[in-house]
């Protein structure tokens, strides 16, 4: 079983190769930017009383965490587009694989973005997890049948990997800090 | 990663008793040691005096307490130095005021050239020092005094449930920090200190374990689980009833010295089914809101809230009072100080519930203390002001350690000091000032014989404000007397200004 969704995976991946780093940005620019704005917004009461060292550490824990997160999306994208049925997926994985990201991760930040008031409504948080899978692979399917947004998707796709010359060697850095606090 | 079921409790019975032979030289390398007595504190979170029976109160929440007060000394007017659990518990493992060991934040910490300043350290090396606390704030300062410390434990170890734990507890090299990290930021188990957590997925994941844990039914606690500020459920028996398992297998390492922070009788007040119902209807002083009450929660859930918790305090005291038996029974009394204390108390009046508040009326800083010292078989009562700060300059007085200059506890009256019915006694709320800056946005109560002044300064609703009350006329703080009994008040708030500026020079730029 483990052998055959293996051998999915690696088919996925290698039929769809170039798409793999411009989805994957689109993840990380989610994912990170999350990050990075949640982090300034938590700042002003860190600075009361925690050293900037201190920050720092806690700054670098959240990179390794936004790498690591960003390529289990990654994978678990790759393995549902695997799974779903090709006539539904012709036009490729940059498309759908963008659309899903975008939806999944965007309806996953409004369940904590205060103003939505989403736990009031859905006080579940397992049942928006099915109602969010269910929405990102509607929204995939039809997103990417609009020309407009297809355009887009495309223009997006070319210069989102600019951000990962930001982000990959930041969390690279921040293992770094953090193998060497936690085994030196 | 240690959290302790029954099973690892033997393994770990065993290897401890291993330990205790193979360390043998080490801590009983001279006659000294061996006369040196232990040191048990256990903490209640959020206990306020004026909710116990001990204390003068009507419902009968502390027979326990009243029983164990018997062999031991009972502070009637001791007072907490903050209104929540960082600032009040560094107070009690440092012996100095909010605005020296910084501690004043939400989740805050002792500023870091004063952690040596701590009981553990300051008891020296021929104790053996093991810190627990439920409380995750709490728990923080144990991480920062871990250097001192030869076990602590983590807060979920007496937990009932498996379902969520801290994600730093996955990181032993590095429970400290990665704590702020993952569970006050990316992960958000601490639903109390940010509500926005910084990982989607690790937010995401602990969102429905809490709800899991929250929609676990339990038929023994009507008002739902008793469950930390991070989501672990607990049970007090099993708690209470292994602590006093580890007391017992920590007598074999004497001299020791054993910190046991219990969450309970902290919100939410779940008590057990067998306190539901437990006391008759009373009435609640009905208070007016204050210009800084946060939650204007109408006067019937007040009372609501306050009947709970005055049952949880009772559920609380019996697993106390359990305790109490084992450690009677170990005869380990004969031979430690037996110290209960709380970190701060709990408000039920002016529209607040708990302590989530910038206000210090007396529900909220006054606070328990009873100590028994080796072998006492008689009451004795203390009425003069008291403060938690005091606590470790006595415990060092009375195992012969030296006491620190900077400390600003007295020895208490009972275990080596004398009464001091002029003694003035401060608390402070300063959680939104930076740790680093002098203090400009707080609320600062000064006690002295019979009056309390309060003090609120930075609030752009209140600034600059003064009450003054006489709390033996008007108990329940309802008359301000600034500007009728002037003369009291001049003099009060000049003592107050001082010491507040006092405390804010070295960190101001000359």
């Amino acid at each position: 079983m483990i052998n055959k969704l293996i051998s999915f995976l690696g088919n996925t991946l290698s039929h769809n190769k170039a798409a793999i780093i411009p989805v994957y940005s689109i993840i990380a620019f989610m994912i990170y930017s999350w990050t990075l704005i949640t982090f300034f917004y938590t700042l002003p009461s860190w600075i009361k009383f925690l050293t900037l060292k201190e920050i720092t550490i806690i700054f670098a824990y959240a990179m390794i965490i936004d790498l690591f997160e960003s390529i289990i999306v990654l994978v678990g994208l790759l393995f549902l587009y695997s799974l779903l049925p090709k006539s539904w997926l012709k036009d490729g994985f940059a498309l759908h694989g963008t659309w899903f990201a975008i939806s999944y991760l965007g309806n996953i930040m409004v369940y904590f973005i205060p103003t939505f008031k989403i736990n009031q409504w859905i006080p579940n948080p397992r049942l928006w997890f099915i109602i969010i899978f269910f929405v990102a692979i509607l929204t995939t399917l039809f997103f990417s049948r609009l020309s407009i947004l297809k355009k887009s998707t495309f223009f997006l796709l070319e210069r989102m990997p600019t951000f990962l010359a930001i982000f990959i060697p930041v969390s690279v850095i921040s293992l770094f800090i953090i193998t060497i606090k936690l085994f030196f | 990663m240690y959290t302790i079921s029954r099973r690892d409790f033997l393994k770990f019975s065993s290897v401890f008793l291993g330990a205790t032979i193979f360390s043998h030289s080490k801590f009983h390398s001279n006659e000294q040691s061996i006369q040196r007595p232990n040191i048990i504190i256990l903490i209640f979170d959020a206990m306020s005096a004026n909710n116990l029976s001990i204390y003068g109160y009507p419902r009968k929440t502390t027979p326990n307490f009243e029983r164990f007060s018997n062999r031991a000394t009972v502070y009637h007017s001791n007072y907490a130095a903050a209104n929540f659990t960082s600032p009040g518990t560094a107070t009690l493992l440092t012996g100095m005021e909010p605005w020296k060991h910084r501690a004043f934040n939400l989740g805050g910490l002792v500023a870091r050239e004063l952690i040596e300043n701590n009981l553990f350290n300051l008891l020296g090396n021929d104790y053996y020092s093991v810190g627990f606390s439920q409380n995750v704030w709490a728990n923080n300062l144990l991480s920062e005094f871990d250097p001192s410390l030869d076990w602590k434990l983590l807060p979920s170890t007496f937990s009932a449930s498996m379902k969520r734990v801290l994600y730093s507890s996955y990181i032993p090299n590095d429970d400290f920090m990665s704590y702020y990290a993952f569970d006050e930021y990316l992960g958000l188990t601490h639903t109390g200190a940010n509500r926005i957590p910084g990982s989607l997925s690790l937010g995401f994941l602990g969102s429905i374990l809490f709800t899991q844990i929250q929609e676990t039914p339990e038929k023994d606690f009507p008002y739902g689980k008793p469950i930390s500020s991070n989501a672990f459920y607990y049970d007090n028996k099993k708690v209470f009833m292994e602590i006093a398992q580890w007391i017992e297998q920590l007598n074999q390492k004497s001299p020791f010295v054993g910190y046991f922070h219990f969450y309970s009788p902290h919100a939410p007040y779940s008590p057990h089914k067998d306190f539901v119902g437990f006391f008759e209807d009373m009435p609640l002083v009905n208070k007016p809101y204050h210009k800084l009450s946060y939650d204007k929660f109408p006067q019937r859930k007040i009372k609501e809230q306050r009947d709970h918790y005055d049952e949880y305090i009772a559920n609380v005291d019996a697993e106390f009072g359990n305790l109490l038996d084992s450690l009677e029974g170990m005869g380990i009394l004969n031979n430690s100080y037996l110290v209960l204390a709380s970190d701060h108390g709990e408000m039920f009046e002016r529209g607040e519930i708990g302590h989530g508040t910038a206000l210090l009326y007396e529900s909220v800083i006054r606070s328990p203390l009873i100590i028994s010292k080796p072998g006492q078989k008689k009451r004795v009562d203390i009425y003069s002001h008291t403060c938690n700060t005091d606590i470790v300059p006595t415990l060092l007085h009375n195992i012969g350690a030296k006491i620190p200059d900077n400390l600003d506890g007295r020895i208490l009256p009972g275990l080596g000091g004398t009464e001091d019915f002029e003694r003035s006694i401060f608390s402070v709320d300063a959680k939104e000032n930076s740790a680093f800056l002098p203090i400009e946005r707080a609320t600062i109560a000064l006690n002295r014989k019979n009056y309390k002044l309060i003090h609120y300064t930075g609030y752009e609703k209140y600034d600059q404000q003064f009450e003054l009350f006489n709390l033996h006329e008007d108990p329940n703080e309802l008359t301000n007397l600034f500007n009728i009994d002037t003369v009291i008040a001049s003099q009060m708030k000049d003592e107050l200004l001082t010491s507040l500026a006092d405390a804010n020079r070295p960190f101001r730029k000359s």
